[in-house]
């Protein structure tokens, strides 16, 4: 066992640890969840049921649960890929509602095109969007000096404007009474992967698309780069890291994934059209799922199902057992409080000195403060 | 300087002792059964390298620690473990290396708040009490001022004065010439003195032996968590207090070699930078290096060093004037090597792990990525020789650089800057906060690349260091280079003579 566990990398092994803690804060939280469910008066029996089939129950609901995971999973790598690097990108949410709107631009103006023609090219549009509205808030943060926090999170609600005029006016369906629009091409929707279910393949893509970002920042130079301008801006540009460069591309590249997302959102959804609030706040929780995941790229994996089970479990569970949705919601708070707590936990402990002196002193408040 | 006569009562009982105080953090001792005891009167250094244990016993001394075993006793009375509130209760002062200072409060603001006042507090009598104390212990200080626009002297000296209006009996520094200038060194000597003479104990953390000859009594060395001796100051030559503390014997001075000077290296012409400072302005600064020659520059902090030595490496833009750095040879443009000011600020990615940070230059190279891929085995190859080649000492390659001690975090900046020996090395306080093993070390590498033929600027509060390593020295002041004197002629006095010279204020 000893010399199994020395086979695999200091690194991984440590995150390995961490992910073991994570698990066990998943099943602590879940039987904390149920105590509150239990206090709040409804059955515990029937509510952990409903919780379970609503995520296995059948292959339409574990479908659903895994078409949640795939904007989650998307939008989480984008707030890895960025915040690797130092810069925060909380307007993932805007990003995927303009990558939706650029797929479903492309799906719906294009006819005629195979389907290896258009589909990639509608996926492609969706990036071109994310990235487009991420890079105004990489240009506004590189040239201006404007936080990228506010200008990514200011634009999202700009976005969440436009989409919402374009959805009930310029592309709006041709009897312009639905505000939403008509279903982009069938060329341009990903194909079905489990019958009588909502998953479609562009679930592969996704997978292929978190092991590619995983490799990228783990492996190459440009992830080196990231990687180190994220640790220190200062010595990285002192030690030839072209940091400016580095936030940018890690801001665009951020959203071009959440504008995967968005176009995964139309491109592979039922209705296959533009609908308002077509987001449903995917970009929001995938920050939760990168937190979740510790900020590693592969963990985002495992944290997206978590989390895409639990808000497809917990809408059974309100359906079927009457429990309020803001129950519903504090038990996933739950979830993620203890989640992350443990995640504190485990740095706390490996933080302890390895020398006698602490190699970074932060005291620097009074410590009247304290008395 | 002449210390105040004062004679510590040998008979008394001790102000402050620890017995047995032993304290583990997962499989290192951090303190290892460690006896120590500090009469009224008396100034007792601990003397020890870093991380030898000296802050872990300190934090035990002040009860943020509690210790594993072991009992800390004040005035014969022992101390509850691990209570911060009942050791200063006691009457114990800490002077932390950093200060526990609201920056952008006033003196008078600051001792309220050390004084547990909130809400409603009586400012004024507070006010008269600091200025009273402060006169009496000859610290005057600024009460109205916000202390992030004292000097580090006056700021320490609020720091002392806390202790003492809360009636400490027993005050330890920690490292508290860290941040010092010369100058002002010298002044908090003579104040320390003064509180020993007043029968206050003294405990001086330190690791510079200067210190411990100009206002010790005593010395305890600890090395690896453990009392090698407690000796008398008096009577034990500097030379065997360092081989106490490092366990072997240890070169004092290093001898510069000398070089016959090569072509040019570094040109720096008409350099001047607006405003580095509030309203002053760097520069213009000419100035000639060659192969072989060492120059170094002196002055008090906040004079431009630190200015001049990030435009040098081109760390910052000049507003105007331009710095030209010839390869050794003399033809073709020459590479920069930097050893930063604040190693942890701009040196190191500190989370990163040791193979991260040795590679941040290198990682450019041909030979270590292959379409943009990285190549592990070359890269881990590459590291484990330069940790070797520099003696870092690491638990591995992928250990976080965070947790090295501060010689061994030096050595990979020192071991990442001199791979490929670039033509200029600009080396800004490289030995700050290091152990005299280290110390030895850094200066032998710059040595190494004087020797080689490279060109070196060398930026350093310490005139020691100045001395031991430059053959022409330049001092500043004020954002000028004042005056470029050979080695050879050059003087602490007139060094000292000259820093001075056209320094508005004291502020620094």
């Amino acid at each position: 066992m000893r010399r199994l566990a020395a086979l695999i990398p200091r690194a991984d092994r440590r995150a390995l640890r961490g992910a073991a803690v994570s698990m066990l804060a998943v099943v602590l939280a879940l039987a904390a969840s149920l105590l509150v469910i239990a206090w709040s008066g409804a059955p515990v029996g029937d509510a952990a049921r409903a919780m379970w089939d609503g995520v296995f129950g059948s292959p339409a609901q574990f479908g659903a649960t895994l078409t949640k995971f795939v904007p989650l999973v998307l939008a989480a790598v984008g707030w890895v890929v960025a915040s690797r690097a130092g810069r925060l990108n909380v307007g993932l949410e805007g990003q995927i509602l303009a990558g939706g709107t650029t797929a479903a631009v492309v799906g719906l103006s294009l006819s005629g095109l195979p389907m290896a023609v258009h589909l990639p090219l509608a996926v492609l549009a969706g990036a071109a969007g994310g990235a487009a509205l991420g890079g105004i808030a990489a240009w506004l943060w590189a040239r201006r000096g404007v936080n990228d926090f506010i200008a990514t999170l200011l634009l999202t609600l700009i976005m969440t404007q436009a989409v919402s005029w374009l959805a009930n006016g310029p592309l709006e369906e041709p009897t312009g009474t639905l505000g939403q629009t008509s279903p982009v091409a069938d060329s341009a929707r990903w194909p079905v992967l489990l019958a009588r279910t909502t998953l479609r393949w562009d679930i592969v893509l996704v997978v292929v698309l978190v092991l590619v970002a995983a490799y990228v920042l783990r492996r190459t130079v440009v992830g080196y780069r990231l990687r180190l301008t994220g640790a220190n801006p200062t010595a990285a540009k002192a030690t030839g890291t072209r940091t400016r460069l580095v936030g940018v591309g890690a801001l665009c590249t951020s959203a071009a994934i959440a504008g995967v997302a968005g176009s995964s959102l139309v491109l592979a959804a039922p209705a296959g059209n533009l609908a308002p609030g077509f987001s449903a706040n995917y970009g929001f929780d995938g920050i939760v799922v990168a937190l979740l995941a510790r900020n590693n790229p592969l963990a985002c994996i495992p944290a997206a199902l978590l989390l895409a089970a639990l808000r497809q479990g917990g809408g059974l569970l309100e359906a079927r057992v009457g429990i309020s949705s803001g129950l519903v919601t504090a038990t996933q708070a739950v979830v993620i409080l203890l989640v992350t707590g443990s995640a504190w936990l485990v740095d706390r402990r490996r933080s302890r000195p390895a020398d006698a002196r602490p190699a970074q002193p932060q005291e620097r408040v009074s410590e009247g403060a304290h008395s | 300087m002449p210390a105040p006569a004062r004679t510590p009562d040998s008979a008394a009982p001790p102000a402050l002792s620890a017995r047995a105080v032993t304290k583990r953090y997962g499989t290192l001792v951090a303190n290892d059964a460690i006896d120590l005891d500090v009469r009224p009167g008396e100034i007792l250094a601990l003397l020890g390298e870093n991380g030898a244990g000296k802050s872990t016993l300190v934090k035990i001394l002040s009860g943020l620690v509690r210790p594993d075993s072991g009992e800390v006793l004040v005035g014969g009375r022992p101390l509850p473990d691990g209570d911060p509130q009942a050791a200063r209760a006691a009457g114990i002062g800490v002077v932390h290396q950093h200060f526990m200072l609201v920056p952008d409060m006033t003196a008078t603001e600051n001792v309220a708040l050390a004084e547990g006042a909130n809400g409603r507090y009586d400012a004024a009598s507070i006010r008269a009490r600091l200025v009273e104390i402060g006169e009496r212990h000859g610290m005057p200080v600024r009460p109205d001022v916000p202390v992030e626009t004292l000097p580090v002297g006056e700021r320490q000296r609020i720091e002392i004065l806390k202790c003492l209006l809360r009636d400490a009996r027993v005050l330890l520094f920690d490292e508290p010439s860290a941040v010092l200038s010369p100058a002002e060194w010298d002044r908090l000597a003579e104040v320390l003195a003064a509180l020993a003479a007043s029968g206050l104990a003294i405990v001086l953390i330190t690791h510079k032996l200067g210190e411990i000859a100009a206002v010790a009594d005593r010395c305890t060395v600890i090395r690896g968590g453990r009392v090698v001796d407690t000796v008398e100051v008096g009577s034990t030559p500097p030379e065997e207090l360092a081989r106490m503390m490092v366990g072997r014997d240890v070169v004092l001075r290093t001898e510069r070699p000398l070089v016959a000077p090569g072509p040019v290296v570094l040109d720096v012409s008409g350099l001047a930078l607006r405003a580095y400072r509030g309203d002053r302005d760097l520069g213009p600064v000419d100035l000639q290096v060659r192969g072989g020659e060492v120059l170094g520059i002196a002055g008090v902090e906040g004079n431009g060093q630190s200015e001049l030595a990030d435009l040098i490496s081109g760390v910052r833009s000049p507003t105007s004037g331009s710095v030209t750095v010839t390869a050794r040879t003399g033809r073709g443009p020459g590479r920069t090597g930097t050893i930063a000011e604040d190693r942890h600020a701009d040196g190191l990615a500190l989370p990163l792990s040791v193979t991260d940070n040795l590679m941040m230059r290198a990682i450019g190279e041909r030979v270590f990525s292959r379409l943009g891929v990285l190549r592990p085995a070359r890269i881990r190859r590459h590291c484990a020789d330069l940790v070797a080649r520099f003696d870092v000492r690491t638990t591995g390659l992928d250990t976080p650089v965070a947790s090295l001690s501060g010689g061994n975090q030096q050595k990979i900046v020192l071991a990442r800057e001199m791979h490929g020996e670039p033509d200029l090395l600009v080396a800004a306080q490289p030995t700050r906060g290091l152990d005299v093993g280290a110390i030895e070390f850094v200066h032998s590498q710059i040595n190494a690349h004087k020797a080689a033929g490279g060109a070196t600027v060398l930026v350093s509060a310490e005139l020691d260091e100045i001395f031991a390593l430059s053959d022409r020295i330049a001092v500043m002041s004020s954002g000028r280079v004042v005056a470029v004197l050979d080695a050879a002629d050059a003087t602490r006095d007139r060094i000292g003579e000259l820093m001075a010279a056209g320094r508005e204020g004291a502020t620094s």
